[in-house]
């Protein structure tokens, strides 16, 4: 029993700790979007914070 | 041939090895599942990139008109920097369109940079000080994330 034992421990725990460290190097913020997808992001930020400066600059004119 | 003892642990050794087969299979299984990001293109890193300094304007936007509407930050100090992040959001659409035409459009990419930058490095020196130190680790932020853009 305890060899097998030995051996499951021997094989699977370095396994199993490969594979717990891989996924915690994994980034998690790593972008998971396509090329497409992050140029219509981008431009939709941009056109929002335009937007919204502008609306802020027409509500608050120079005096 | 074997003992009564020496089949029993022949057994249990069939059975342990049989579990371990069993575990790594679902280990494998595990591991093929896990989701793995696809890799972007360098435009489209670059536009990841991009929409990180965009939502590091947007958060000075946002402070600044919130500071403004609560008083603090005067409204001098709060048109300069509206007005800068005005100027840095269209520049952002403007790279967005530059990275979507791809490697030619390099230099497209280069001048929208430049004008995102140069409209937060402005700004600062322009502010009362009390309004800098305010925003001072927001422009931080933007600055560093288009420096790994540059």
């Amino acid at each position: 029993m305890t060899p097998a034992i030995l051996a499951i421990i021997n094989t699977a725990l370095p396994l199993l700790i490969t594979l717990w460290k891989q996924a915690r190097s994994a980034d998690p913020n790593a972008a998971t979007y396509t090329d497409e997808q992050m140029f219509e992001m981008l431009q939709s930020k941009g056109d929002e914070i335009a937007n919204k400066a502008a609306v802020w600059l027409a509500e608050h004119p120079k005096v | 041939m074997f003992t009564k003892k020496e089949g029993a642990m022949m057994r249990r050794v069939g059975f342990a090895t049989g579990r371990f087969a069993a575990l790594l299979i679902v280990v494998s299984a595990a591991a093929c599942t896990q989701k793995t990001p696809p890799q972007l293109s360098p435009a489209g890193a670059a536009g990841y990139h991009g929409y990180r300094v965009l939502q590091a304007v947007a958060a000075i936007q946002d402070t600044t008109i919130m500071g403004e509407r609560n008083g603090v930050i005067p409204a001098k100090d709060a048109r300069i920097v509206v007005q800068a992040t005005g100027i840095a959001g269209k520049a952002g659409s403007e790279l967005a369109n530059a990275l979507r035409v791809g490697n030619a459009a390099t230099d497209a990419k280069t001048r929208a940079l430049g004008i995102i930058r140069q409209a937060l490095l402005d700004v600062p020196g322009q502010l009362s000080p009390e309004t800098q130190k305010l925003l001072e680790p927001y422009f931080s932020v933007a600055l560093s994330a288009i420096s790994i853009l540059e």
